[in-house]
């Protein structure tokens, strides 16, 4: 786009995104990957509590586990929508994000990579019914994430998540 | 006796106060978010600029000496077509991080903080000078080239500018217009059209604003600043430890080609 008014009459002045974006738009991107990977040199920890979001395009699944969970004694948001999920948890600040795999608009793993450089403190994990090996590459792969195997016991759940939140700071309940 | 005669005014006077009432407060919200906007791109501009001065230039650094390796390893074996390929790529990607930081590295990076006095300028120039308010289409045009100037000159802070610019437009005679009634009351229902128009595009502009990569670079970087970090540095630093393994890798292949 130009921000000459001849050339482009709507253009008032130059359109910052167009303008900032065009040559060092990968630069950009690098720094928000290498800002997912950075340990904080005085790392502050995230607000107290033990706060759980959930997002999976399946109510049932959504309703479940967020039953189960506050139940347990965690504070708990959920949403349907995966767009709507990166909004929830700038506000929230959640402990641990737990994702579908596979969902409409931007699936779990283009969420999960969103949050994390949201917050790198957040513990994200993808529920899948990916195999052990194909775990392994995703790890070899350094994805910032852990899964969590599809069918899950409510057992292996609670004593999982109690460990990522305690991992991400939180304090989770007994 | 008084021989003056006091008439009613007539429907028409009626409306246009109306809507030359309604046009007013158009203006001042128009005035505050063309403010806004502009606040918010030059801000932009100045982290990027921040940013690509801090960051990005060890990013083309690390790239140049990657886009090195890269070579020396195609030299060793010229028929290796994946090698070949592979030096071409990063060549590229270097030249094209030179190319991103290259301007950014001349100007000086500081962060925007307009004073209020350039604002309450900005806003007078808006008031005065914005398109939406424009009569006519050559009215429009002259506008709009005026209020990019505007608007480059509050993006650098420069207030004897934006002065000089105001007292420009103020002394041309274009800025002359009609009168009668009817003909204004069109003028003015034209100008809340534009100016609803451009309050709606404003809104989108900085929607979008708030969906660029850079945004989210940024928020996050003020977010680590509350925290008590200096996140650019961080990444600097993280960028440097890369640079000198590069560095490192790029001597031991040298010195191994040499003997």
């Amino acid at each position: 786009m130009t921000d000459d008014p001849e050339k482009n009459p709507r253009a008032i002045v130059p359109s910052v995104g167009d303008e900032l974006t065009k040559p060092g738009s990968g630069l950009i991107r690098r720094g928000l990957e290498e800002l997912a990977s950075l340990r904080p040199e005085r790392a502050v920890p995230l607000p107290q509590g033990a706060r759980v979001l959930i997002c999976d395009d399946e109510e049932a699944i959504v309703e479940y586990l967020e039953k189960l969970l506050r139940e347990a004694g965690y504070e708990v948001r959920s949403t349907l929508n995966s767009l709507e999920a990166f909004e929830i948890a700038r506000q929230f600040k959640p402990h641990m994000a737990l994702l579908g795999e596979i969902m409409p608009r931007m699936d779990g793993f283009k969420l999960a990579e969103k949050l994390r450089m949201n917050d790198p403190r957040t513990k994200v994990v993808l529920t899948s019914e990916a195999e052990t090996s194909d775990l392994e590459i995703f790890r070899a792969r350094g994805w910032p994430f852990d899964i969590l195997v599809c069918p899950f016991e409510k057992e292996e759940l609670l004593e999982k998540t109690r460990a990522w939140v305690r991992e991400a700071g939180g304090t989770p309940p007994c | 006796m008084s021989s003056k005669i006091n008439l009613r005014p007539r429907p028409e006077e009626d409306e246009l106060r109306l809507k030359r009432s309604e046009l007013e407060d158009l203006e001042r919200d128009l005035v505050e978010k063309e403010l806004h906007l502009a606040g918010q791109r030059a801000e932009l501009a100045a982290f990027e600029r921040l940013y690509l001065k801090t960051v990005g230039v060890l990013y083309a650094e690390l790239d140049e000496i990657e886009a090195r390796i890269a070579e020396l390893i195609a030299s060793r074996s010229p028929s290796n077509v994946d090698a070949q390929g592979t030096a071409r790529q990063a060549r590229q990607k270097a030249a094209e991080s030179r190319s991103a930081v290259g301007e950014a590295a001349l100007q000086v990076a500081k962060r925007f903080r307009p004073s209020l006095e350039l604002k309450n300028l900005y806003r007078e120039v808006a008031r005065r000078i914005h398109p939406d308010l424009a009569t006519d289409e050559a009215d429009r045009a002259r506008r709009q080239r005026f209020m990019a100037q505007a608007n480059r000159a509050y993006g650098e802070g420069d207030e004897a500018r934006l002065r000089a610019i105001l007292e420009e437009y103020e002394s041309s005679p274009d800025a002359v217009v009609g009168e009668g009634v009817g003909a204004e009351l069109v003028r003015v229902i034209r100008k809340i059209s534009q100016v609803k128009r451009r309050l709606s595009e404003i809104d989108g502009e900085l929607k979008r604003f708030m969906q660029l990569e850079l945004m989210d670079l940024k928020n996050r970087v003020e977010e680590g600043t509350k925290q008590g970090r200096d996140v650019l540095m961080e990444m600097a630093k993280a960028v440097g430890q890369r640079i000198d393994e590069a560095r490192r890798q790029l001597n031991q292949f040298s010195n191994e080609r040499a003997s």
